[in-house]
């Protein structure tokens, strides 16, 4: 689970890193952007900018270094590394300070100066006059909103599009464009990318979109900075709260279109001028609200008073005030799809309390299925079936996150959740499949004397390139990256040796 | 105890000390300081939208638990230009300080009894923050890691010793990290203490310098539990470890200690007032001790010095560590 969601956060940290500096320097002028950025960094970079954000004068980056204990050096030096390629660091003559506009606004973000607007307009209608009871209705129906529209589009991915109706053309088009599905004789098809998408969480599934979206922008020559900038702003919004649309700008308001078709905001048709933010935009920017709310709502679920773990952190997180109310109102918004409903047995059997079309297809990506009631189905993971999985790129790690983030109530109690039996035996499955590593490679034979081998042989070790050597038969397989370099190097020796016999 | 990892939540608790009196000795207004400690608690709830949030004022007279607010409902006014988590806790600790200072005013008539102007209540603020945090342990399944950040004004004040020492240990016992950011007046004996044995940081700002709070805020007491394992953290290596007496409150060097309960005594007393051990004279006559035993020989007030002597009830006198 962890691992897939940093390589997704790093994947929107990576589209920052390609940004030319001037569309940074602009990204940077939006207090609520840079909130957001700030937020998607590791917990050292965090702190390295904190206490930096109030320095007037730039300092030696030697004594940053200093900062971290000896044994931890490494790894802050690859964080300031990382702040240097998003922009937020600058280095000039070995003294490093932060880019003085995102240190301007991200100080406007904590004391609230800087841009007006940033955070969103909050929308002031005459019978919405602060009524807590009004928002709490439009909660619960937001949650069934979104559920609803996204589950529709992964209905649509797996291939169930005979009894839902099909998603819009935009959402359409982002699926064929991130290679989560292509055009096939008989209409779209999922392609092996789809397959991983659909055992990611929501968050990660949401910032792949919303990626693909930006790229969508890049080619459709919109400004990359107002989208990013409009998906940054979303992405600070409270949920449950609803927002002006009135003073977005043309492309905002297309962007708002096409995000509410993937139920990322609501907006009633009835009143356009107004919309809300929904539980899969407003829980991004929170790292493990995405895996969260799954195993509190699981284990919360009978004892609400004593709440899940994550139950209380989310909830807070989210509706300011730590009070009971706002407990039961996040677990209301929780859509009953986040509940746990899967058992697994030490002899790889799988049940899953599910009537949902959505979940037997993602399960049969994996699992054998055996028989279906109306609300259960069983089935076992054999070797078979999770070898057709891997063959479509679904890695061992991702069913194993899979089942643990939906594993029933009575599984979140153990320690590991799933039988560890079964998780070793599908990691060992994938060791089969993957035991033959195919990798493009140079080999060089035929040696005339053993002493040109083993010069050859002794630099090769050097930059570290060889995949295979026997030194009895004077033969040595390097990689691709290497050839260019080993070639170099026999012909210096030839040149050499010619040289030397010219002097001779 | 586990180690912490980056993705653990964390609890900070915001002690605020807002002793008037002691601010007004101070170069750095409390306004400023307070807007300040605002700015630091916003990157604290910046950091991670799970960091959970407890902010205490305690002055000479009460100590108030400022957010979360006690109405729950509480919804400030709208306002677009600030992100609304924390919008909600600037206006909460805002009005809570108003209304406490302005009380404060009201009471300041009745007469002062036996409270010295410039001391603060600490160690009710400790222990209701610790108090807090019991409680939000108890109630989450995940692993919250808690800390104490304590922005003190005032002096230490010795009638708290004893409630204060029970709490830092408490606080150790919980792992729970006391920061201590000492803004006015001299070096504190006891806060000392209480980052030492905590395992927390100690801090005492120099503001007449060029020290700015905020900047001390970010830099040392925004550091987690997991980044306080990566980066160096200030530290304080002289520590004063003197102890106050419980008879009459006052910190001494050299005292007399109960071999029963170890409660520690500036003058010799008969009776144990802690636990009512009856001494026996001839331990406590300073003639009955053999003068080459007392003659320079200095004991710590250990448990070990206590088991020596456990038969027969005596009251040892040696230098407090």
């Amino acid at each position: 689970m962890s691992s897939s969601e940093e390589d997704f956060k790093s994947t929107i940290a990576e589209y920052l890193e390609a940004l030319p500096p001037q569309f940074c320097r602009r990204v940077f002028s939006n207090p609520a952007a840079c909130l957001a950025i700030f937020r998607l960094l590791s917990t050292v970079g965090k702190q390295l900018i904190m206490s930096m954000l109030y320095l007037e004068t730039p300092i030696k980056l030697h004594d940053v270094h200093q900062w971290a204990r000896h044994s931890h050096l490494r790894l802050l030096k690859s964080k300031v590394h990382q702040l240097r390629k998003l922009h937020i660091l600058v280095e000039e003559k070995g003294m490093v300070s932060l880019n003085s506009i995102f240190r301007e606004q991200l100080r406007n973000a904590l004391t609230g100066g800087g841009d007006f607007s940033s955070f969103g307009v909050p929308y002031r209608g005459s019978d919405d006059s602060s009524s807590s009871s009004s928002s709490r209705v439009a909660a619960g129906r937001l949650a069934r909103y979104a559920d609803e529209r996204w589950e529709t589009i992964l209905h649509f991915m797996v291939g169930r599009a005979a009894d839902v109706r099909p998603p819009s053309d935009s959402v359409r088009g982002i699926l064929k464009m991130s290679k989560l599905m292509e055009e096939g004789a008989d209409g779209m098809r999922i392609t092996n990318r789809g397959f991983q998408f659909l055992l990611q969480d929501s968050a990660s599934q949401v910032w792949t979109v919303l990626l693909q979206y930006l790229r969508l922008a890049e080619i459709q020559d919109m400004d990359v900075v107002e989208v990013l900038n409009f998906l940054f702003q979303l992405v600070s919004l409270q949920l449950g709260k609803s927002y002006s649309a009135e003073r977005l700008t043309g492309n905002q308001r297309k962007m708002l279109n096409e995000l509410r078709d993937f139920g990322l905001v609501f907006q009633d048709e009835r009143d356009p001028k107004r919309f809300y933010p929904t539980h899969l935009i407003a829980s991004l920017t929170s790292g493990s609200g995405s895996s969260e709310p799954a195993a509190a709502s699981a284990t919360g679920d009978g004892k609400k008073d004593s709440g899940g773990a994550g139950d209380t952190a989310v909830a807070r997180s989210k509706i300011p005030g730590t009070s009971v109310m706002a407990k039961q109102r996040f677990s209301e918004l929780l859509a009953p799809s986040e509940k746990g409903y899967i058992v697994v047995e030490t002899n790889c059997r799988v049940y899953a309390y599910t009537d949902s079309p959505l979940h037997i297809a993602i399960l049969n990506l994996f699992v054998h299925l055996v028989s279906r009631f109306s609300n259960f189905v069983t089935g076992v993971l054999t070797r078979t079936s999770v070898r057709r999985a891997l063959s479509h790129g679904i890695t061992a790690d991702q069913m194993i996150a899979f089942l643990t983030t939906h594993a029933h109530p009575q599984m979140q109690g153990n320690v590991p959740v799933l039988p560890i039996t079964v998780t070793d035996q599908i990691r060992l499955w994938e060791k089969e499949k993957n035991s033959l590593h195919p990798s493009p490679a140079h080999l060089y034979r035929e040696f005339a004397q053993k002493a040109d081998f083993e010069r050859v042989f002794r630099y090769a070790q050097e930059i570290n390139v060889i995949l295979w050597a026997s030194i009895e038969k004077r033969q040595l397989v390097v990689s691709r990256q290497g050839h260019p370099k080993i070639v170099e190097f026999i012909k210096g020796l030839k040149n050499q040796q010619q040289q030397q016999k010219q002097n001779a | 105890m586990s180690e912490p990892v980056e993705s653990d939540a964390s609890l900070l608790v915001v002690a605020l000390d807002i002793n008037s009196s002691a601010w007004a000795r101070s170069l750095l207004t409390l306004d400023s300081a307070l807007q300040q400690t605002i700015i630091f608690i916003n990157a604290y709830l910046a950091l991670k939208p799970e960091n959970q949030l407890v902010v205490l004022a305690s002055s000479k007279r009460q100590c108030k638990c400022l957010y979360p607010p006690e109405n729950k409902n509480f919804v400030p006014e709208q306002d677009i230009q600030v992100y609304e988590q924390f919008r909600v806790v600037d206006v909460c600790i805002l009005a809570g300080i108003k209304e406490m200072l302005m009380g404060a005013e009201v009471a300041a008539a009745d007469a002062n009894r036996g409270i010295e102007e410039g001391q603060t209540l600490i160690s009710r603020a400790l222990s209701k923050a610790l108090c807090h945090i019991n409680r939000v342990n108890e109630s989450t399944l995940s692993k919250i890691w808690s800390r104490i950040l304590i922005i003190s004004a005032a002096e230490d004040s010795p009638r708290e010793y004893i409630s204060l020492m029970n709490s830092i240990f408490a606080a150790q016992k919980m792992s729970v990290l006391i920061d201590i950011c000492k803004v006015i007046g001299g070096d504190s004996v006891f806060l000392q203490q209480a980052a030492d044995i905590s395992g927390g940081t100690y801090l005492k700002l120099d503001v007449a310098g060029s020290e700015s709070l905020l900047q001390t805020l970010m830099f040392t007491f925004l550091a987690d539990h997991y980044t306080r394992e990566i980066l160096y953290m200030p530290g304080n290596e002289q520590i004063d470890f003197r102890a106050t007496c419980f008879c009459h409150k006052r910190v001494i060097d050299i005292g007399y200690v109960c071999s029963v309960c170890l409660s520690i005594f500036c003058k010799m007393a008969p009776v144990c007032s802690t636990c009512r051990t009856k001494f026996s004279i001839r331990l406590i006559k300073p003639e009955s001790r053999s003068s080459s035993a007392s003659n320079g020989q200095t004991t710590r007030t250990n448990s070990q010095q206590a088991l020596s002597v456990s038969n027969s009830a005596s009251l040892s006198q040696g230098t407090l560590l």
